[in-house]
């Protein structure tokens, strides 16, 4: 007797079922993750009695240049909100041009060359990852203290060497898929070791180097525990703007708050808008294209 | 011999590149995570007192005693960190693979849904968590909401019986983004012939989640339950940008923090915090290994 292959297809009906209560919901709570940046983007445009009043509605006038307060008046620790975004600038472009540099390099000779520590290497990278290690945090903080790097620009340079992680697997892993022979066609040539990696191996990775470095510029935008705990002179814009709210909070100016924390979020935004596609094709290891 | 002067040459030269490569992260890791990580150690024994310096597991057992009481700050962010791991688990970690099936099987309006999705994880916590804390306040949108559904709205991140469970809404709310890009990363790798073969067989959406996609993205979703084991005693939410500890919130994460800057503890106590860390790490150690062996025994299906 033969076997009926096609037994009973999903009723398509049902799939329409499913699809659409999903639909509702996503639509629901995709408004839901919208609506706080719409509400803040009025209420910055409202004077603060009218905040007080009526925190649904729109503007009773609308007060654009809460824009311009909040560049001229919101400050952190006497630091101006222009000046915390340069700090975010360089602290976000420091860390990001030393982690990367040496993150690339270090991956790139783990990858591709033969020595004695490179198991060991390898093996410390997994530990580092796998172990739980909290609380660290006390020892580190005084031994950052004890080195005499807090509250200087040099913390940001030397914190950012460490490169061992989810990030070094993965370059490594993307090192190791590019082809030697590009390198040893540039040995023949009389090319060195510097030159294969910096004139030829490095350009070949950008496409996961700059997708790393989309990712960090997000991350260290936003960051504000360590400059908070570490960057008390140089407030960035994240950590300034949760010192501001406290101000804000007691002194009625939330309006002007609303207008800095929009104006803060821009460049991330802008950047995310224009490569979100590339973030989200790059984000897993192994998805990285080649 | 010139072919062998240019050879150690070469040779040479390759040396200085490996060790301009390792050199740098390797002295990052003897100049601050081996002394970190000593110095913890050393720190959680060592015990100050006007008559010197003694080492001993004096705040070892200044933690134990903790636990007996039942008002104390650390038996209290035990139970948060606790529960902040079991929503991160088993509530969020579904939830989010679920989202990411859907995004996956490109339901209307998928590429949209996917970039407000990922947005929370994008903005700054800073900005996000105000936005939160002020529509939440008395007087915001969501306590007029509250109000006209179910009457008098609480003080949501003043009152010991809601700030908790509000930052849990909050993480679980602002959540789904990070991680669902990567699961929909590994989900598109299936073989649309197997799904296809699956709706040709009948099977239903929930059959098609459990018996065809959790296998075949195993290896990914097995790392992400993985990561919460080892985060386990880590599990946290924004408590500084919130309540900074207020109204029964603490975790162990922000207990740390919290005594580690002196912020709402009465002072600096960097020895016992030290002690603390050590002693959930030893308790998570074991945790976690226990967790990899236990993923590692469902073998991933090849494909």
């Amino acid at each position: 007797m033969r076997r009926k292959i096609f037994r009973k297809r999903r009723p398509r009906w049902l799939d329409q079922i499913v699809f659409a209560v999903v639909f509702l919901f996503f639509f629901v709570y995709a408004a839901s993750l919208l609506y706080p940046f719409v509400w803040a983007f009025l209420s910055a445009l409202k004077s603060p009695m009218d905040y007080i009043r009526d925190p649904f509605g729109l503007p009773t006038e609308w007060l654009f240049s809460n824009f311009g307060r909040a560049l001229g008046e919101l400050e952190a620790n006497g630091t101006s909100f222009l000046v915390m975004t340069w700090n975010s600038i360089w602290y976000t472009g420091v860390g990001i041009f030393v982690n990367i540099s040496v993150l690339s390099l270090f991956s790139y000779t783990v990858a591709k060359y033969n020595f004695k520590l490179r198991p060991v290497l390898m093996g410390l990278n997994m530990f580092l990852m796998l172990i739980p290690i909290m609380g660290s945090m006390p020892a580190a903080y005084r031994l950052y203290h004890t080195y005499g790097i807090v509250d200087t620009p040099l913390f940001v340079v030397l914190t950012t060497t460490g490169v061992f992680g989810a990030n070094f697997l993965i370059l490594s892993s993307y090192y190791r898929s590019l082809s030697w022979s590009y390198a040893e066609a540039a040995f023949i040539d009389g090319a060195s070791d510097f030159t294969a990696y910096f004139r030829i191996m490095l350009p070949m990775a950008m496409g996961p180097l700059s997708c790393m470095m989309l990712t960090m510029f997000i991350a260290r935008w936003n960051e504000y525990l360590t400059p908070i705990m570490y960057l008390e002179s140089y407030p960035t814009l994240s950590s300034g703007l949760f010192e501001y709210r406290q101000i804000a909070e007691s002194s009625g100016t939330e309006p002007v708050f609303f207008a800095g924390a929009l104006v803060s979020m821009l460049p991330v935004l802008a950047l995310y808008t224009a490569f979100h596609k590339t973030i989200m094709e790059n984000m897993l290891g192994g998805g990285i294209k080649e | 011999m010139k072919a062998k002067g240019f050879l150690s040459q070469r040779k040479r030269m390759r040396m200085a590149f490996i060790v301009c490569g390792i050199a740098i992260p390797i002295l990052n890791f003897f100049v601050f995570w081996i002394p970190t990580n000593i110095n913890s150690l050393i720190m959680a024994f060592e015990v100050s007192s006007p008559e010197g310096t003694k080492f001993g597991f004096d705040y070892f057992s200044m933690l134990f005693n903790e636990f007996g009481n039942p008002f104390s700050r650390i038996s209290g962010a035990v139970v948060n960190t606790i529960i902040f791991f079991c929503v991160n688990t088993f509530i969020k970690l579904p939830l989010c693979f679920l989202f990411s099936y859907f995004i996956y099987k490109k339901i209307l309006g998928y590429k949209v849904f996917r970039y407000v999705f990922y947005l929370p994880s994008i903005i700054s916590s800073v900005v996000l968590t105000s936005f939160f804390k002020f529509m939440a306040d008395p007087g915001g949108p969501l306590t007029i909401v509250w109000e006209s559904l179910f009457g008098d709205a609480p003080m949501f991140f003043a009152d010991s019986d809601y700030a908790l469970k509000t930052i849990i809404f909050y993480t679980l709310w602002s959540g789904f983004g990070a991680s669902m890009i990567f699961y929909t990363a590994a989900m598109v790798r299936i073989p649309e012939s197997v799904i296809e073969y699956g709706t040709l067989e009948g099977v239903s959406f929930l059959r098609e989640v459990v018996s065809i996609v959790v296998p075949l993205v195993w290896p990914t979703l097995s790392v992400f339950i993985l990561m919460n084991f080892v985060d386990i005693f880590s599990a946290s939410g924004p408590i500084l940008l919130f309540t900074n500890g207020e109204h029964d919130t603490y975790t162990l994460a922000f207990w740390i923090y919290a005594n580690t800057m002196g912020a709402g503890t009465g002072g600096q106590n960097l020895n016992y915090a030290a002690a603390v860390g050590l002693f959930f790490t030893l308790c998570g150690t074991p945790i976690a290994l226990f967790a990899k062996w236990l993923l590692d025994r469902i073998e991933p299906v090849e494909y």
